[in-house]
C-alpha cells in the first residue's frame, strides 16, 4: 500500500527509502547519497572534495560514516559493513543504519584531519582564507589538538599562474574542486593535478593563467588556503569586514553578491555569505558561482577621481555646491528650457545600470511633471529600430531557467560574455539533464557548443528568415526542409531531425535570444521571427531574450522608455544626437555617465552636448561627461544606495547599501524627488527609497504581497531550487525565510502574439559573397571598454586584449591555430588582434567582441566584409629560423 | 629469469606442470611451435560449449583469480549484466607488486596460452574485445605478446571470425607508463581509457560500469592462462590439488636468501617449509630464516614458527598473511627489519597516485618516520605513532580500509607487520640511535636510498 501523504523531501513518483540516521528514521529517495539526506535532516558530515555542483571525487575521505546493514541471510539482523564508507558517494537503501558520529566515524574525521595536517604548513596568521577556512573548522570540531608530525614538512615553490588567482600549494588538500570546477562548470580543461603521491599539486597546464570569466569561484570553491584573490591577498582579515548582501550591478543574470567592505572601502566582493555556526561566511558549498567583473570589478567608488560633491557652473568653472543648491539649479534650469521651449525640449537619459526606482521617479519625473515622452534608458543600441526590436522583445519575456526546459533554442550571440552566470547556469542545466540546446545562427555561443545537441550555421542576415521556415516547418510544413537545408548548408535529414525534436518536445520548451549580437542591427526582423517561432511551437515554450545591461528588464517594467504609441512624438537614446544637433531638445538630464558612454557613437553624443541650454549629469567620477555639465549631482555609487534590479529572467533583487552615503553623494531617488518637488509636484513626497518602491510595486506588479526588506533578505534564487540540499546549507535554514517568488517579484510579461511577414523576415543585405575576406560580426563583452569598469581597481587585468573568434574551417583555410595572432582591418584601419578558433561564428563569419582594445565600430551600419591576415607569433617564427639555421 | 625444476616430493609426485614445463628446452613463443603441441585446443572445446557451460566449468573448477586478492573467477564472470553490450575483457599484466614476476614468463616465452586463454574466456563471457594493459617496463612482453597476437590475427585465430566460427575476438596490446597504482584494476581502467591512472570509486564495480563505462571483466595474466588449461584438462584435473578453497596450480615467485630462486609451478598443498628447504634447496650459506613476505611486498610478514604453514590462500590467511600474488622473498638472519620496511615504505610512498588522503598522506608520512629511525634519528613515541597510523591488522589504524583502493591498505600492512614480528629491533633502533646489522650496504639521505656498493639496485622505485 503506498503511503497517502508523499514525504515533503520527494516528489511523486519517487521511489522511497527508509533508512536510519543516528538511530533517526528518515526518508530519502532512491538515488540519493547519505550525504544528501542527512544533510536534510540536519546530520552535518564534514566534507572536502565533495560539492554540489560538482562531480563526486570521493578523494578526502572526511566524510567516512559507519553503516550497519541488515544481514538477509542472518534474519534481517544488523551487520556493521567491514569498511566505512563514504557519505558522499554511497547510495542510500532500504534499512539502512548511518552512524555519522560513532566512535569509528570520529576516528576516521580524526585520522583524516590529521593526515591533511601533516603537511599544512599551519601559516594561518598570514593565510587570506584564515576566519573562514575548512581546515581550521574542522580542526577545531573533528580534528585533535595536538600532533605527531616530526618530520619537515612538504613544501612547494610558488607558482605565478594567475593574475587574479593566488595559488599557495602547500596549503592544498588536493580536494580538486578547482580542477572539476574549470572541468565541468566552466568548460575550460586548464587545471589539473600534477606528480605523483605525497608530492603531487594542484596547477594549471603550462603555467598558464585560469583566464576564464568564471574563474574567481575557485576562489570561494577551495576549502583552504591554497586559492585565494590576489586584489584582496592581505588587505583585511575577514572577520573585521562589514558584509552586506547585495546584488552585481554587471551582470545581468542577477548574480547574487557579498560586499565585504570596511570604512566605506569595498575590499572584495564574493557570492553571497551564509550563516555557518552563528557565523556569516563565504561558503564553499556554494552554487551561486559569479562572474570575474562582478567580483574583481565592483570596487570603482573608490576610484580616485570620484567626485563626491555636487558641482555647479560659476561662469566657466564647476565648483562644490551644496546638494541642495545643486538640485535647485537642476530643477530651475529645467523649468526654464521648458518654458521657453515647450516641455518636449527635454529629455532625460537613464543609465541602464539605474534602479528600478530611479528609472520609476525619472520616468515620473518626465511625464508628469515636465509632460515629455523623452526619457529612455537603451542607449547601447546601434539603432533606434533595434531599441524597439528590444522593446518588443522585453514585452514577451517570460521564460526562467529555474522552471527547468526539456530543449532550448539559443539564437545568435556570446552569451557567456554578456550574461555569464546565466550562460553558465544554461549550460549546467543541460550538461546535468541532458536536455538538448539547438544553436541557430551566424554567430553560436562557444561556450555552450560543446552541450549543444544540433548547431545549424546560417549566414548573417539569414537567422529570420530561417526561423520563419522552421516556424512553418515545426507547423507541418515540409516543404520548407530543402529551403532550410540551404540555408544551414546541411543535409535535409539533419534539418527533418531537429524539427522532429522540436515538435516532439511536450513539457517546456525554452527560445533564448541575445539582444547584444550585432548591436542590434539584425534584431529589427530577427527579434518577431523569434516571437512568431515561440508562438508557432506553442505553449510550452517561452522566451528569455537577454541583454548585457543589468537592469534593462526592470527599467522596461517601470517605463522608462517612451510608449510605444508615442513614436514620431519622442525622442528616444538613439535619436538624441540628432534631435540635440537639430536644436528640438535643448535641455538634457542624465542619470549616471555610463549612459552617455555606453553609446555606440559616443563621441558625437559628447560633442552635441555642447550645444544644449541646460545639460546636468549625475555621476561619480571627475571625467569628460561630467566636466562639461552644468550641474554635477554626486551620485551614490552601487554600494552606497539602495534600490532593486530586474534581471533577465524577471527576478527582483535588492541593491543595498553598505555603510551608508560617502560625502556629499546622495542616491538619485533623493535629486529626482527634489528636482520635481521644486518643479512644482506635490507628488514626488518620499521619505525613504523604500516608498518609492511601494509606489513603483503598486503601479506595476500591484499583487506584490513581498516587501521591500524581505526582497534583500531573500536567498539567492539557486537556494530556492536545490532539490538536494548540500551539507553546510543546513545550517543557513534562517537565511532564507521565503520564497520570494509567491510575493510576485517575478516579473512575466505576455505579449500579443506576433507574426512575421516576408518582407520582414527576408535576409538583410550582407556583401555578397565572393569578396575577399569575412562579414564582421560584433556583440559587447562584459570585460570591454566600459564606464565604470574603466575605473576598476585592477581593470586592467580585468578587461581582455581585443580577439576575434574564427570558424576551424577558415582556421584551416588561413593556417591559424588559437592563440595566434591576426590583423584586422576595419573602416581603413588595422587592428591586431588574437585569434580564438572555435564553434562559434559560421564559416566566413568573424566575431569580434566589441569594446576590446579600442576598436571602433561606431561607424558600422551593416554586416561589414573584413580582412583578416594571420601573424604567426613572433617567437614561433624566430625558432623556426633557429632550427633551419 | 629461471623457471626451475622441481625436486622429488612425495606431495608432487603426480604433480603436472602446464604453465612452463621445462621451459629451458621447450621453443613456444611462435605460433608453430605452440601448436605442435596442441595450442589452442582449448579454443575449439571453448568454441563448442555455451558460454554459460564455460562459466560453469570455471566456477566448478574453483578457479580464484590469480592476482593478489584472490575473487572467483567464475562468479566474477557471472556479475556481467545481461544483454549489456559491448563488454570487454581486461587482463591486468601490469605486474609491478615487489617480489612477483610470475606473468613476465608467461607472456614472454608462451605469450600464446594467454591468446588462448583470452579467448575462451571472451566467448564465456560474450565479448568481443580484449585489453592486455602491460607493465611500461615490460618491454620485452610486450614485443612477444604484440608479436604472438599479429601472429593469431593473420592464422585466423583471432579476429572476426575465430578459428572459422564466426565468432568475433580483438585483443589490443597496450603498455601501461609506470605506474604501481595501474595494477590496481580500476586505475587500470582509467590508465586505459587515457587518464591519469586514477583508481576509480566502487561501487559502480567495474563488471557493471568499467573501461569506457561499459560492462568489464579484470582478470590477471595467469588466471586467464589457467581458464585454457581448465577447459582443455578439465575441471576435476585442476581440482586434484585442492587444500581448502585453494585449487589449482599457482606460479611462485621466490626472491631472497634461498639457493634457488626462481618461479616455481607448484599446487597449493606444499608448507611452506617444504618450498625453501626442499624447493629452493634451503637458505642461502645456511642461514637462519627470519622472516618470510609470502605474497608480494604488500602482505604481512611470516615468521620462522609458521613455516608449516600450507602454502595457499587458507593456510596463509590462517598465519595473519595473505597469498596474495604469489611473490615470496626469504630473509635470512642478516637482514635488518627496519631497513627492509623502510626500502618498502619509500616504495609505497612513491606509487601511492595522491589521489586520496589517507593513502597519499599516511604512505609519505609512514615512509618519513620508518626512514628516520633507520638513519638512526628516532625519538620516543615513533613506533606508536606508526602503530596508530597503520593500525594492528585490516580496517584498524588510519589508513586501512579507509582509502580509495587498496593501495592505502597496502602501505600499511607491512609497517604493522614488522611491528608486530620485530617491534624490539625498531625499539632497539631508536635507543641506540643505530643498527646493530653489519652488512647493510645502504646508508640513506633524507628519503632517498644512495647507493654505495651498487651491489644491488634498491627496489624503491621502477625507474
Amino acid at each position: 500500500m503506498a503511503d497517502q501523504s508523499v514525504h515533503p523531501a520527494l516528489k511523486p513518483g519517487d521511489e522511497e527509502i527508509k533508512l536510519v540516521i543516528n538511530g533517526k528514521e528518515v526518508v530519502g529517495k532512491k538515488g540519493e547519497t547519505i550525504i544528501s539526506v542527512a544533510a536534510r535532516e540536519d546530520y552535518y558530515i564534514p566534507h572536502y572534495c565533495w560539492h554540489p555542483a560538482l562531480s563526486v571525487a570521493g578523494n578526502c575521505r572526511l566524510c567516512l560514516v559507519e553503516i550497519h546493514l541488515p544481514n538477509p541471510r542472518n534474519d534481517n539482523k544488523l551487520a556493521p559493513l567491514p569498511k566505512p564508507a563514504i557519505a558522499c558517494q554511497t547510495p542510500i537503501t532500504e534499512g539502512m543504519h548511518v552512524f555519522t558520529d560513532s566512535q569509528l566515524a570520529k576516528e576516521c574525521q580524526e585520522g583524516m584531519m590529521e593526515f591533511l595536517l601533516v603537511n599544512h604548513p599551519l601559516d594561518c596568521p598570514i593565510c587570506d582564507r584564515g576566519g573562514e577556512c575548512m581546515l581550521q573548522r574542522y580542526s577545531m570540531e573533528y580534528g585533535t589538538p595536538h600532533t605527531r608530525m616530526r618530520d619537515p614538512k612538504r613544501k612547494y615553490l610558488k607558482p605565478e599562474a594567475d593574475p587574479l588567482i593566488d595559488i599557495e600549494r602547500n596549503r592544498c588538500i588536493m580536494c580538486t574542486r578547482c580542477v572539476r570546477f574549470c572541468d565541468e562548470v566552466a568548460g575550460e580543461h586548464v587545471m589539473g593535478v600534477f606528480a605523483r603521491g605525497s608530492d603531487n599539486y594542484i596547477g594549471t597546464f603550462g603555467q598558464g593563467p585560469v583566464a576564464n570569466i568564471l574563474s574567481g569561484n575557485v576562489i570561494d570553491l577551495c576549502p583552504v588556503g591554497c586559492l585565494t584573490s590576489k586584489p584582496f591577498r592581505f588587505k583585511a582579515r575577514v572577520w573585521e569586514l562589514l558584509q552586506t548582501q547585495s546584488t552585481s550591478i554587471w551582470d545581468a543574470s542577477g548574480s547574487k553578491v557579498t560586499h565585504w567592505t570596511r570604512n566605506g572601502r569595498l575590499y572584495r566582493t564574493t557570492p553571497p555569505s551564509r550563516k555557518y555556526h552563528g557565523v556569516y561566511t563565504v561558503n564553499e558549498d556554494t552554487e551561486e558561482f559569479i562572474d570575474n567583473i562582478t567580483r574583481f570589478g565592483s570596487d570603482f567608488p573608490s576610484h580616485e577621481n570620484r567626485w563626491d560633491e555636487s558641482r555647479v557652473k560659476f561662469g566657466e568653472n564647476l565648483l562644490p555646491a551644496a546638494f541642495t543648491e545643486a538640485v535647485r539649479r537642476v530643477a530651475t534650469g529645467l523649468k526654464k528650457v521648458a518654458d521657453e521651449h515647450g516641455p518636449d525640449s527635454l529629455a532625460i537619459l537613464v543609465s541602464p545600470r539605474s534602479s528600478m526606482e530611479e528609472g520609476y521617479l525619472a520616468q515620473k519625473l518626465a511625464r508628469d511633471v515636465i509632460g515629455t515622452e523623452n526619457i529612455d534608458w537603451r542607449v547601447s543600441f546601434q539603432t533606434a529600430e533595434a531599441a524597439e526590436a528590444a522593446a518588443q522583445a522585453f514585452q514577451h519575456a517570460n521564460g526562467d531557467l529555474e522552471d527547468g526546459f526539456d530543449a532550448v533554442v539559443v539564437l545568435n550571440g556570446d552569451y557567456l560574455h554578456s550574461v555569464p552566470a546565466f550562460a553558465m547556469r544554461l549550460k549546467e542545466h543541460a550538461r546535468l539533464t541532458g536536455k538538448p540546446i539547438v544553436q541557430i545562427g551566424h554567430h553560436h555561443d562557444a561556450f555552450l557548443a560543446p552541450h549543444s545537441k544540433y548547431k545549424f550555421h546560417c549566414a548573417p542576415g539569414s537567422t529570420a528568415k530561417a526561423l520563419q521556415l522552421l516556424s512553418k516547418g515545426v507547423g507541418g510544413d515540409t516543404s520548407v526542409v530543402s529551403e532550410l537545408a540551404k540555408i544551414f548548408s546541411t543535409e535535409s535529414s539533419r534539418v527533418e531531425a531537429l524539427i522532429t525534436l522540436l515538435k516532439g518536445v511536450e513539457g517546456r520548451g525554452l527560445v533564448l535570444q541575445s539582444l547584444e549580437d550585432l548591436n542590434g542591427l539584425l534584431l529589427p526582423n530577427e527579434v518577431p521571427a523569434a516571437l512568431a517561432f515561440v508562438g508557432a511551437l506553442g505553449g510550452g515554450w517561452k522566451y528569455i531574450p537577454t541583454l548585457r545591461d543589468r537592469n534593462a528588464f526592470g527599467l522596461h517594467a517601470v517605463g522608462a522608455q517612451p510608449k510605444a504609441d508615442a513614436e514620431g512624438k519622442s525622442v528616444n537614446a538613439r535619436q538624441l544626437a540628432d534631435a540635440i544637433e537639430d536644436g528640438t531638445i535643448k535641455g538634457l538630464l542624465v542619470l549616471g555617465a555610463d549612459a552617455l558612454h555606453h553609446s555606440p557613437d559616443r563621441e558625437r553624443l559628447l560633442a552635441s552636448l555642447g550645444k544644449l541650454d541646460f545639460y546636468a549629469v549625475s555621476d561619480l567620477f571627475d571625467s569628460d561627461y561630467t566636466r562639461i555639465a552644468d550641474v554635477y549631482l554626486a551620485a551614490a555609487s552601487h554600494l552606497e544606495k539602495d534600490g532593486t534590479f530586474c534581471d533577465v529572467e524577471g527576478n527582483l533583487a535588492r541593491l543595498a547599501s553598505t555603510e551608508g552615503l560617502v560625502g556629499g553623494a546622495r542616491p538619485e531617488w533623493e535629486m529626482l524627488t527634489g528636482i520635481a518637488t521644486i518643479m512644482g509636484s506635490d507628488n514626488f513626497a518620499y521619505e525613504t527609497v523604500e516608498d518609492v518602491f511601494k509606489e513603483m510595486m503598486s503601479v506595476i506588479a500591484p499583487d506584490f504581497k513581498g516587501t521591500f526588506k524581505k526582497l534583500l533578505l531573500a536567498g539567492p534564487r539557486n537556494d530556492n531550487s536545490i532539490k538536494d540540499p548540500g551539507g553546510a546549507r543546513t545550517h543557513t535554514k534562517d537565511y532564507n525565510p521565503g520564497d520570494y517568488r509567491t510575493d510576485g517579484a517575478h516579473f512575466r510579461w505576455t505579449g500579443e502574439p506576433v507574426a512575421i511577414d516576408d518582407q520582414t523576415a527576408a535576409p538583410r543585405s550582407v556583401p555578397e559573397s565572393g569578396f575577399d575576406g569575412f562579414l564582421l560580426t560584433w556583440g559587447e563583452h562584459v570585460q570591454g571598454d566600459d564606464y565604470h569598469l574603466n575605473h576598476a581597481s585592477i581593470v586592467e587585468l580585468l578587461q581582455k586584449a581585443p580577439y576575434v573568434e574564427l570558424n576551424p574551417v577558415d582556421a584551416v583555410k588561413l593556417g591559424a591555430e588559437t592563440g595566434d595572432r591576426g590583423t584586422l582591418d576595419i573602416n581603413g584601419e588595422s587592428y591586431e588582434v588574437e585569434l580564438k578558433v572555435c564553434e562559434g561564428p559560421a564559416p566566413g563569419v568573424v566575431y569580434l567582441p566589441a569594446g576590446l582594445g579600442g576598436i571602433k565600430l561606431s561607424g558600422l551600419t551593416d554586416t561589414q566584409a573584413v580582412k583578416l591576415e594571420v601573424v604567426k607569433s613572433n617567437a614561433l617564427a624566430e625558432a623556426g629560423a633557429g632550427n633551419t639555421a | 629469469m629461471t623457471v626451475s625444476t622441481l625436486p622429488d616430493l612425495p606431495a608432487l609426485a603426480e604433480f603436472e606442470r602446464v604453465f612452463l614445463p621445462n621451459i629451458e628446452e621447450d621453443k613456444t613463443e611462435t605460433l608453430e611451435e605452440y601448436l605442435k603441441v596442441g595450442g589452442y585446443e582449448a579454443v575449439k572445446i571453448a568454441l563448442a560449449k555455451k558460454p554459460e557451460e564455460i562459466t560453469e566449468i570455471i566456477k566448478d573448477s574453483g578457479l580464484r583469480g590469480r592476482g593478489g586478492a584472490g575473487f572467483p573467477t567464475g562468479m566474477k564472470w557471472s556479475f556481467l549484466p545481461k544483454g549489456a553490450h559491448p563488454r570487454y575483457l581486461t587482463i591486468n599484466a601490469d605486474e609491478s607488486e615487489p617480489g612477483t614476476c610470475k606473468d613476465r614468463p608467461l607472456m614472454e616465452q608462451r605469450p600464446h596460452t594467454l591468446i588462448e586463454g583470452i579467448i575462451c574466456s571472451c566467448i564465456a563471457i560474450e565479448s568481443e574485445k580484449a585489453f592486455i594493459y602491460i607493465r611500461g617496463e615490460y618491454y620485452k612482453s610486450a614485443k612477444v605478446m604484440q608479436d604472438a597476437v599479429d601472429e593469431a590475427y593473420a592464422a585466423g585465430i583471432l579476429g572476426d571470425n575465430v578459428m572459422g566460427s564466426g565468432k568475433r575476438v580483438d585483443v589490443v596490446v597496450h603498455r601501461g607508463a609506470g605506474a604501481y597504482i595501474c595494477g590496481e584494476e580500476t586505475a587500470l581502467l582509467t590508465s586505459l581509457e587515457g587518464y591519469r591512472g586514477y583508481p576509480k570509486l566502487k561501487p559502480p564495480f567495474p563488471a557493471i560500469k568499467g573501461l569506457y563505462d561499459k560492462p568489464t571483466i579484470i582478470n590477471n595474466v595467469e588466471t586467464i592462462v589457467s581458464v585454457g588449461w581448465i577447459l582443455k584438462k578439465g575441471a576435476d584435473w585442476f581440482k586434484k590439488f585442492t587444500h581448502e578453497r585453494s585449487t589449482g596450480q599457482r606460479l611462485l615467485c621466490v626472491s631472497g636468501h634461498v639457493k634457488k630462486p626462481g618461479v616455481y609451478e607448484l599446487p597449493m598443498t606444499l608448507t611452506l617449509r617444504e618450498i625453501i628447504y626442499d624447493v629452493c634447496g634451503g637458505m642461502r650459506n645456511d642461514h637462519d630464516l627470519k622472516f618470510i613476505i609470502p605474497g608480494g611486498s604488500s602482505v604481512p610478514w611470516v615468521l620462522p614458527e609458521h613455516l608449516d604453514a600450507t602454502w595457499s590462500m587458507e593456510g596463509l590467511a590462517a598465519v595473519g598473511s595473505s597469498l596474495g600474488s604469489a611473490g615470496m622473498m626469504v630473509m635470512d638472519h642478516t637482514v635488518c627489519p627496519v631497513w627492509a620496511l623502510a626500502n618498502l615504505s619509500a616504495f609505497y610512498r612513491h606509487e601511492s597516485c595522491g589521489q586520496c588522503t589517507p593513502c597519499r598522506e599516511g604512505s609519505a608520512w609512514l615512509q618519513k618516520i620508518v626512514m628516520r629511525i633507520e638513519r638512526g634519528e628516532g625519538e620516543e613515541g615513533d613506533l606508536e605513532t606508526l602503530r596508530a597510523i597503520a593500525g594492528t591488522g585490516p580496517n584498524t589504524g588510519m589508513i586501512c580500509g579507509k582509502s580509495i583502493c587498496a593501495l592505502g591498505d597496502a602501505a600499511a600492512w607491512p609497517v604493522s607487520s614488522a611491528l608486530n614480528c620485530f617491534w624490539d629491533d625498531f625499539e632497539e633502533h631508536i635507543k641506540t640511535k643505530g643498527c646493530k646489522y653489519k652488512n647493510k650496504r645502504y646508508w640513506m639521505q633524507d628519503d632517498r636510498f644512495v647507493n654505495e656498493t651498487y651491489e644491488h639496485k634498491p627496489s624503491w622505485g621502477h625507474h
